[in-house]
């Protein structure tokens, strides 16, 4: 019976009888902070996951640039730990293990809801399933990454010590890298289909100008002049115009940057011009721009 | 000064698992780049055994891709008898991937038991 209920205790980590208990997290927390990431998850990219081209992407997809897209994305992830997810000083093996982890729970995630959906079934090659799983679980995993970060409630009291880590972290890289990954999450949901390509194609020049002004201002907009939750504390205030106007433009290259990566990963760039491959980037930079500018200052808030 | 964070049990275990899915399937991918040949699709269809519906002859038929590229807006017609008997029916799949098969059913008016069905892969599109 007392080993039974020192088990109980081990497991449970209520007062666990081992010094470790000194810092590690009780089970019950470390469960409702993997519930917090996994809401986090669907919460951005459910739309992703209930959407038709990025399954037929899973077997269209080569590869190569799978492989380039796994990389990428578990790039974005350490990125995202490094800055806003793990708050608190840390070594370059827990940012690591940190964003392993949120990649393989975001795959185990992805392939749960695709076999619910009865998108993955018998009779499918392997090649087909680990395709579909692998699109779809590079934004889940981002989306845990964000939920577990910011979904919680008790994140107030460690502020102060963040807020000394983030100085010293290099100011642009880290709003860059943040931008990227906000840019990803946001975009990421629509690049993938038919109706980018819809719009890039039959798009009247003029019209495809003024989204490009559209985005910039509203961009723009939310990082210097709307007062946007989040910009006091996070943006770096422009000491003139003309560093508000290069902030704008660096902002709307990182969106048009990773709208291109995006787009050519969901091969939308093959065999197009150089008019619709343009065209295409700026249709899918308007969402991006939202990402890097108000998405950004969400995902850190 | 550094903090540690401590890891229990659980969080160890998702850590172990995440591991070792991630780099499975980066081994996976890269396996994958190196030794697959690419080939175009190769369609092949295999029937099942013929069901008497209401009024009609019901086929199943399961068709599979033996290349490794995907077919798409794969058409297949299924010939029944020949002549002034002559009965066909149409299969569409929007997709076939490489190394994999669908399953479907073509109908016929006639008992397609008595004569061998021919099968006429239509066409596809390579994306």
């Amino acid at each position: 019976m007392g080993f039974l209920l020192l088990l109980y205790r081990v497991i449970f980590s209520l007062e666990s009888p081992l010094s470790m208990a000194n810092s590690a997290k009780s089970i019950n927390e470390s469960l409702k902070e993997y519930a917090r990431g996994i809401t986090g998850g669907l919460l951005f990219s459910l739309p992703m996951l209930y959407t038709m081209e990025l399954w037929w992407s899973g077997f269209l997809v080569s590869p190569l640039r799978l492989t380039i897209y796994l990389f990428v994305g578990l790039l974005l992830l350490l990125a995202y730990n490094h800055y806003v997810g793990l708050r608190r000083e840390h070594t370059l093996i827990e940012g690591i293990s940190e964003s392993m982890e949120e990649l393989g729970l975001g795959l185990l995630l992805t392939a749960f809801v695709l076999w619910l959906t009865g998108r993955i079934a018998p009779g499918m090659s392997f090649n087909e399933v680990s395709g579909k799983i692998i699109v779809e679980a590079v934004t889940v995993a981002i989306g845990i990454s964000v939920g577990k970060a910011q979904l919680g409630s008790g994140g107030e009291e460690s502020e102060n010590e963040e807020d000394k880590a983030r100085k010293k972290n290099n100011h642009l890289g880290r709003e860059i890298n943040i931008a990227i990954c906000g840019a990803v999450l946001i975009a990421a949901n629509v690049a993938p289909t038919e109706e980018v390509v819809v719009i890039a194609l039959e798009i009247e020049n003029f019209k495809l100008f003024i989204m490009t002004l559209v985005s910039m201002f509203l961009g723009g907009g939310v990082l210097y002049y709307i007062n946007f939750r989040g910009t006091k504390k996070r943006i770096k205030k422009p000491t003139s115009k003309y560093e508000a106007i290069a902030g704008t433009f660096i902002m709307y290259t990182i969106a048009l940057v990773s709208s291109a990566f995006m787009l050519w990963f969901f091969g939308r760039f093959d065999g197009l011009s150089l008019r619709g491959i343009i065209a295409e980037s700026v249709v899918l930079g308007f969402p991006a721009t939202l990402g890097a500018s108000a998405g950004r200052l969400l995902i850190q808030a | 000064m550094k903090m540690e964070d401590k890891k229990n049990w659980l969080e160890w275990l998702v850590l172990i698992i995440s591991s070792l899915l991630v780099l499975g399937i980066l081994v996976f991918l890269v396996h994958e780049m190196i030794y697959t040949e690419q080939t175009p699709p190769n369609i092949t269809v295999d029937f099942g055994k013929t069901e008497l519906k209401e009024g009609y002859f019901a086929v199943p038929i399961t068709a599979k891709n033996i290349g490794s590229e995907t077919a798409e807006d794969l058409q297949i017609e299924v010939i029944n008898g020949f002549g002034n008997t002559e009965e066909k029916a149409l299969l569409e799949f929007p997709y076939l991937p490489g190394n994999s098969s669908v399953n479907g059913w073509v109908t016929f008016t006639k008992n397609p038991e008595n004569q061998p069905l021919v099968i006429h892969i239509l066409g596809y599109a390579t994306p």
